[in-house]
């Protein structure tokens, strides 16, 4: 049959796309670890520890209660939310069964019991309830997905077509046996097959009874008497009972059968459920070859990662091991939202729109910038959300696959320094304050973005400072310089003057107010009441807002000449 | 005396980083008769301040609401979250756009910001709330060979006027807290100087040199430990003590071991 | 909670000189006291403490003994704060003032009956009562012309020990300058980071071993007033013994660190005898209620706490430390808004001559008090019975030419202290 040649070719695109992946494990750079070594190396080293993992009797101990706790038994979920443990537990359990006692029968069930029969009870209630569950936990999740703002936000329109595939192959299965229930074609078929006769009057009474209790649309209905139904019977068992249980078993199908009566002429002139078989098939192949390539692929990621996870933190893992499981966390994401949920600078994207700052969101950004897919603005992007995670853990916490998220963090924390995106503190550093001063003058961001405080456009914030330089005296950071003109640039009392004569930009990338240690020193000395740390704080804030600002206007016009320096012309002020 | 309850905030990087600060904290609370309810809250803002003023505030804005929706006046053992509350409370009270901005993104999760919420760090709840008083009955093992150097951090102490702490020139809450446990204070000029950890990872030579500065001051003070009440303070002292150094310990760890409360492991300093 | 209202006997009001000299007699006396203020001008003083230092002023004579210099000024000025003292109360003011110095760890010297001579960081000459034990051996060196080193240091401004040895070459032809660079610092220099680096014994060896090779046959060495900020007197021992000769500061430009030693003086032990302090605060607004009392409205910007007081006593300064404010026509009170002695319009609060050794008629302008220092209306009657001012926002004197600020700051405190314990008294005798 030609749909088999579909089947095997989704099965050699998921493995390909299988093994293509798992090489990936060992080649992307993620960390600074990944310097130090070669994939070989590291392909190696993973080899190793499975194999220490599974020799050693309580780290395979410990592997296994992973695999069933956590992996089988989702505990980590359970202990989150009930009701999502409800849906993951119908969905993965639904699915699996349902490959193993319908997709995969004649490999498993069929061998095992030598009456099998899909058509035959327990089998068809089975197959029918295991759709229903699967197709219950599809909802849940969609619900999940719709309902918590959080969630709402995150979800891509993959996370959705994907549950949408999923309900595609439960439900295409469904319209399919139900279509096949009611098919008189299929009863024709069937009688040529198993009977072995074509003589109508012969038939008749089989028609009669199968019309009656297995809810065959026959056009025109046969006549239904006692006699021709006890007659009917007689067949049924001579023929047919071997291989059919009633329909009515059928919990998902039936209903939908009953329905489809009316038109089932309709559907037996277009030959439909051959066309219904096509799609089921075809669509279930289609899922086959996504696998690898979608997060479907957590199928197979996420134990690996609850058992790695099992044996400890990345952090304690050896040096040369932590690029691949940190790979291997990228590819164990389920995108499930979690981790935004429960983010500590999750807020923040409520006034700062960049998706990055949410870790489910910035897990594919640095899988980016790991595969070196990155332009400026999106790395950028990235380095702005990574920069404000705090490093709580709280993701790692809740993260139900296990994955070491705040080693990743971390981890890509450095690589984005590396690769020439640092914070804006390691910005500025590039530029002398003059040189910023040019850089960021044409860059004022529009008035929708001005803080609702504003302290350096208001004059009464300076009026009365007297440069009588106690500010200065009591700095620490001033008094720690060897130089403070060379190494600050200015002095926190040089920086007022410059707010005095409204020279912004001029004092905006000096290094004295990125080297501001934030004790307010300054401000509570001040004989004059001025607030000098706040002002500090307020000029940092809109050099981020300018460079951020720039970065936006040079992506949207590639034409410009360049705003921002590359990383390459890297230099201090005065060298 | 009614019972003494608090929404407990410890801030992002206590539990990961320091949690003998928090376990410490707990039970000499809980020893005091104090309860501590727990919510998840979010960052209290203080590291998004060298960014954005509002999404700072926000963050701020929204712990103090989370708070005010529960009843219950915050505690927070780190000087720097209770510094970022203040200011978001000081500039909610303030700025009038502020508030208009900050209540509109409230009023999506259904919460509003309430004038008047309590915020206390640990020390004036263990100052105000509880008192010194308290705090000397409950000792089991005066600490009076202890030579202790109080660390004020910059955050809770100052601006005066925004974190209403201390007296922001003159302090001596830490001073009342430690003398409760019998320990004596060591006078050292840079008492009220900076740890240097807000630069750490940002000019880390410039933050190791305050830090570094304050240590050898209060070695030469005659302190053999250094107090700390402060998160981001502790682990500044302790990436950066040398040899000879005195040790930063937390309040929570002193108090505890006044106490002799068991689960705090006090073992590793002879108090 | 903060308590939100606070009852006391007296609320002072200004934390500079007066202020905190003020708190100290009212802690003395036992006082329930409140101090309101920022804390920022102490930061202002240089260090030596005048009494009396020049008068009369349009002659630009020096006085050599400030006791009987204050005798000729009450005669000869009777409107002078000064004047309305007893001279035994000046003295003991001034004694029990230096006492706690002395205790405080920051002794200053006197020389008695004589105003000291004091080399300043323009190269001039000023007579001064007290000074801080850390420039004592300045005067007396002066006095000797003893060969002596004066050391200035690369990248601190305003002080070139070039251009006061220059200008003294008259006086002090021995005076041999040196400019160095200061231990682990280039490029310009703070002396408040200085004298916290000082603090430390490894910075205080690494300047001894810089300075020694210019000692050559001095007999004393002058440095700027940085030598230590909470340490002084360990600072100074550990310079004397290792470079073998007397070590003195010179005062330097303001903010000056002998300035911040003093108000962290106060700041550390002024609580500790009972004030009460509300620092970093100012008064925003005052009325009075019932009984007389005042109550005054104190916050940072906007007003945080109720204090209601028996009795005020105002140590607010003038034009810096906002105590007085000039308006377009007119010079203001700025807290009570009581009348002040000033010339008749803005025309003539100036001379011609900017540089007018008699000074400016502005300088005297101020608060005029009665004998027991409260405010007086313009006809000379006593406003209130519970209020009372001290300090250079008085009337009648020009601290700034006549060299008497610390004095009169000192003295009019204690003045202003003992006839608010009596009035207290008065009304709720013990």
């Amino acid at each position: 049959m030609r749909l088999t040649y579909f089947a095997y070719l989704a099965a050699s695109i998921c493995l390909a796309g299988v093994l293509y992946r798992l090489g990936r494990w060992f080649v992307l750079p993620l960390g600074p670890e990944s310097l130090e070594t070669t994939p070989l190396r590291r392909g190696i080293n993973a080899g190793r520890a499975v194999f220490a993992a599974v020799i050693h009797p309580r780290r395979l101990a410990l592997m296994l209660r992973a695999l069933l706790l956590e992996v089988a038994g989702q505990r980590q979920i359970l202990r989150q939310s009930p009701l999502r443990w409800v849906m993951h537990m119908a969905l993965s359990f639904g699915i699996l069964l349902l490959l193993l006692v319908h997709t995969f029968d004649d490999y498993t069930v069929a061998r095992l019991f030598s009456d099998y029969a899909a058509t035959l009870n327990p089998y068809m209630l089975l197959r029918n309830l295991l759709g229903l569950l699967a197709l219950a936990g599809v909802i849940v999740a969609l619900a999940r997905r719709w309902r918590d703002p959080v969630i709402r936000g995150t979800t891509r329109r993959a996370d959705r077509l994907l549950l949408w595939l999923l309900a595609a192959i439960v439900v295409s299965g469904a319209v399919l046996e139900a279509a096949q229930i009611v098919s008189p074609n299929f009863f024709d078929q069937m009688v040529v097959d198993y009977m072995g006769s074509d003589d109508p009057e012969e038939i008749a009474p089989l028609k009669a009874y199968w019309a009656k209790y297995f809810d065959v649309a026959f056009t025109p209905p046969p006549a239904a008497d006692a006699a021709a139904l006890e007659e009917g019977a007689q067949l049924h068992a001579d023929y047919c009972a071997s291989c059919h249980a009633r329909p009515t078993s059928a919990v998902m199908a039936y209903p939908l059968a009953r329905a489809f009566k009316p038109l089932a002429a309709t559907m037996a002139r277009i030959d439909l459920e051959t066309w219904l078989w096509y799609a089921h098939y075809l669509i279930s192949c289609l899922a086959l070859a996504l696998l690898p390539f979608t997060k479907l692929f957590h199928l197979l990621t996420t134990p690996l990662s609850l058992m790695v996870r099992a044996q400890g933190p990345a952090a304690a893992d050896a040096a040369v091991n932590r690029p691949a499981r940190r790979a291997m966390g990228l590819d164990a994401c389920t995108h499930c939202g979690e981790c935004s949920r429960h983010c500590s600078v999750a807020p923040i994207f409520q006034v700062i729109p960049n998706r990055e700052i949410l870790p489910s969101e910035k897990l594919s950004g640095v899988a980016r910038l790991a595969a070196g897919r990155t332009s400026p603005r999106t790395a950028m992007a990235l380095a702005e959300g990574s920069f404000i995670c705090t490093a709580c853990g709280r993701c790692t916490l809740w993260c139900p696959s296990g994955i070491d998220l705040q080693d990743l963090w971390a981890a890509s924390k450095k690589d984005l320094r590396r690769s020439g995106y640092p914070d804006p503190h390691g910005w500025i550093r590039r530029h002398s304050a003059s040189q910023w001063a040019e850089i960021l003058a044409g860059h004022a961001a529009p008035a929708a973005a001005k803080p609702a405080v504003c302290l350096t456009d208001n004059p009464n914030t300076f009026w009365a400072c007297v440069q009588c330089s106690t500010c200065t005296n009591v700095c620490p950071v001033v008094a720690v310089s060897a130089d403070p003109q060379r190494d600050l640039e200015m002095t926190p009392q040089q920086v007022m003057n410059l707010m005095r004569l409204q020279l912004k930009e001029a004092a905006m990338g000096a290094r004295m107010v990125w080297d501001c240690v934030t004790c307010y020193k300054c401000q509570e000395h001040c004989p004059q009441g001025v607030r000098v740390a706040d002002v500090l704080y307020e000029l940092r804030n809109e050099a981020c807002r300018r460079l951020s600002f720039a970065q936006e206007r040079r992506a949207s016009n590639p034409n410009r000449t360049t705003i921002i320096p590359p990383a390459s012309s890297e230099g201090k002020p005065g060298a | 005396m009614a019972a003494l309850r608090y929404l407990y905030f410890p801030g992002c990087k206590l539990t990961p980083f320091l949690p003998d600060y928090d376990r410490d904290t707990r039970a000499v609370l809980a020893a005091l008769d104090v309860t501590l309810e727990e919510s998840e809250l979010n960052c209290c803002g203080y590291p998004m301040r060298h960014n954005d003023f509002t999404a700072a505030m926000y963050c701020g804005v929204r712990v103090l609401a989370l708070a005010g929706h529960k009843g219950l006046p915050l505690l927070t053992p780190c000087k720097c979250c209770y510094g970022n509350l203040k200011q978001a409370d000081y500039w909610m009270r303030r700025s009038s756009d502020l508030r208009r901005r900050m209540n509109t993104l409230l009023e999506k999760e259904g919460l509003f910001w309430r004038e008047d919420l309590v915020v206390r760090h640990l020390l004036t709840a263990l100052d105000q709330d509880i008192g010194p008083a308290r705090l000397g009955a409950r000792v089991r093992r005066p600490l009076d060979r202890l030579k202790v150097a109080a660390h004020y951090g910059c955050h809770a102490l100052r601006p005066g006027d925004v974190t209403q702490f201390d007296n922001p020139l003159a302090p001596t809450i830490f001073e009342r807290v430690l003398a409760a446990t019998g320990a004596r204070c060591v006078e050292w000029p840079l008492r009220l100087e900076c740890c240097g950890q807000p630069l750490w990872e940002k000019n880390d030579r410039l933050a190791l040199a305050l830090t570094r500065r304050k240590l050898v001051d209060a070695r030469e003070a005659g302190a053999r430990v250094l107090a700390t009440a402060c998160t981001y303070c502790q682990l500044q002292f302790d990436q950066a003590r040398g040899p000879g150094d005195p040790a930063a310990v937390s309040v929570s760890k002193i108090l505890a071991a006044a106490f002799e409360i068991e689960e705090a492991e006090v073992s590793g300093f002879e108090f | 909670m903060k308590e939100k209202e606070i009852a006391c006997d007296l609320v002072i009001i200004g934390t500079g000189m007066a202020g905190m000299a003020a708190a100290l007699f009212a802690a003395r006396r036992g006082l329930d006291a409140v101090q309101v203020g920022i804390t920022g001008e102490l930061g202002f003083a240089s260090g030596p403490l005048d009494l009396l230092g020049v008068h009369p002023v349009a002659e630009g004579r020096m006085v050599g003994d400030p006791w009987q210099g204050i005798a000729r000024l009450c005669r000869d000025e009777p409107l002078h704060p000064y004047a309305k003292l007893e001279i035994a109360t000046i003295r003991r003011a001034m004694e029990d003032f230096l006492a706690f110095l002395q205790t405080g760890g920051y002794p200053h010297v006197t020389l008695g009956a004589r105003n000291q001579m004091l080399v300043t960081a323009a190269g001039t000459r000023k007579p001064t009562y007290a000074v801080p034990h850390t420039m004592q051996h300045g005067p007396t060196a002066l006095a000797h012309q003893a060969p002596c080193l004066l050391v200035g240091f690369e990248g601190l401004k305003g002080f070139s020990a070039r251009q006061i040895a220059l200008s003294l070459e008259r006086h002090w032809p021995d005076l041999r300058p040196v400019r160095l660079p200061f231990p682990d610092a280039q490029g310009e220099l703070y002396t408040e980071h200085m004298a916290r680096s000082l603090d430390a014994a490894e910075t205080r060896q690494k300047l001894v071993d810089a300075i020694r090779p210019h000692l050559g046959d001095a007999q004393y060495v002058g440095l700027p007033a940085v030598l230590g900020f909470y340490r002084t007197e360990r600072v100074l021992a550990d310079l004397q013994q290792g470079l073998g000769v007397p070590v003195f500061e010179i005062p330097t430009m303001l903010p000056a660190v002998t300035g911040v030693r003093l108000r962290e003086l106060f700041e550390q032990r002024l609580p500790a005898m009972g004030i009460r302090p509300l620092w970093q605060q100012r008064v925003l607004g005052v009325q009075r209620v019932n009984g007389g009392r005042w109550s005054l409205a104190v916050g940072y910007t906007e007003a945080e706490r109720l204090v209601v007081a028996r009795s005020v006593l105002l140590c607010s300064g003038r034009f810096f430390g906002k105590g007085l404010h000039a308006r377009r026509h007119a010079i203001q009170e700025t807290i009570f808004d009581l009348p002040v002695v000033q010339p008749v319009d803005r025309e003539a609060w100036h001379h011609k001559d900017l540089l007018d050794p008699q000074g400016h008629p502005i300088n005297r302008a101020g608060v005029a008090v009665d004998e027991n220092f409260r405010p007086v209306d313009h006809q000379g009657n006593t406003l209130f019975p519970n209020l009372f001012a001290a300090g250079s926002l008085l009337a009648y004197q020009d601290w700034m030419r006549q060299k008497c600020g610390s004095g009169l700051a000192v003295a009019t405190a204690c003045g202003a202290v003992n006839s608010c314990a009596d009035f207290l008294k008065q009304v709720a005798p013990a």
